[in-house]
């Protein structure tokens, strides 16, 4: 197989693998933030405040992984 | 396509380099020390290991490892900042662009696109404002971890040797 051509089926699969990723860890972390609002609706505040955080620290491993697609995307042949 | 200004790299970076050395700067000039003793963290005492001259030398290897460690976090952090939202909002840009140009019917030598991106324009929105609100967040908590006396670092040395810092670690 060409590089190019290799590029252009890893490209889509290893988004995926990394949107994959990111989903089940933002999905564990909201799951929790949401059962603690339950518990302590008063804590509402800075449990969002936390969550947000966290959900954007492993947001960032995927928009890595997108920024990585948008700069090889023009090395696909 | 839509060009939103925080879809060029060097405009993140920009905003990323600022809080970098507003987060060094504040820190420093509220005391070189702490900013120092940051870097190495809260070691163990040679008498806590207890095991004669190696505990130096793992003391020394602990050091040197978190110094590269913080030295690494600090360079790490102005990039996953200005990455982040730069990978953000260029992926709203390029979808929107994209579905704005997925359904195109021709009519003679032109061809006239539906705009299908609408829908998207209202989550850009929605995007647009969390990501401001994160970027700013996360701007706030890299100011406050890299303050002089750090809070996780505070608890060790209230439980291990907390009558050596007690004068300065008070307050907090």
């Amino acid at each position: 197989m060409e590089a190019g051509a290799a590029l252009g089926l890893a490209l889509p699969i290893g988004l995926g693998l990394a949107a994959f990723g990111a989903g089940l860890g933002i999905g564990n972390a909201v799951s929790g933030a949401m059962e603690a609002m339950g518990r302590q609706p008063e804590a509402i505040g800075k449990i969002q405040t936390a969550m947000l955080i966290g959900a954007a620290f492993i947001e960032a491993l995927a928009i890595y992984a997108l920024v990585l697609a948008f700069v090889l995307m023009g090395k696909i042949q | 396509m839509g060009h939103a200004s925080t879809s060029n790299l060097s405009f993140n970076l920009g905003m990323a380099v600022l809080v970098f050395f507003y987060v060094h700067g504040s820190s420093i000039a509220k005391s070189p020390k702490g900013y120092l003793a940051h870097y190495p963290g809260a070691l163990p005492s040679a008498k806590e290991l207890g095991l004669g001259l190696g505990s130096y030398f793992l003391i020394g290897f602990m050091a040197i490892l978190f110094i590269v460690i913080h030295v690494m976090e600090a360079l790490i952090q102005p990039m996953s900042l200005s990455l982040r939202l730069f990978g953000n909002v260029l992926g709203k840009d390029v979808l929107l662009g994209v579905f704005g140009g997925l359904l195109q019917i021709p009519i003679g030598d032109t061809a006239i696109a539906i705009p299908l991106h609408i829908p998207f324009l209202f989550l850009g929105l929605l995007l647009g404002a969390v990501q401001a609100l994160i970027f700013s967040l996360l701007s706030a908590v890299y100011i406050t971890l890299w303050e002089p006396h750090e809070h996780h670092h505070e608890e060790h040395h209230h439980d291990e040797q907390g009558h050596g810092h007690s004068a300065s670690h008070a307050h907090a």
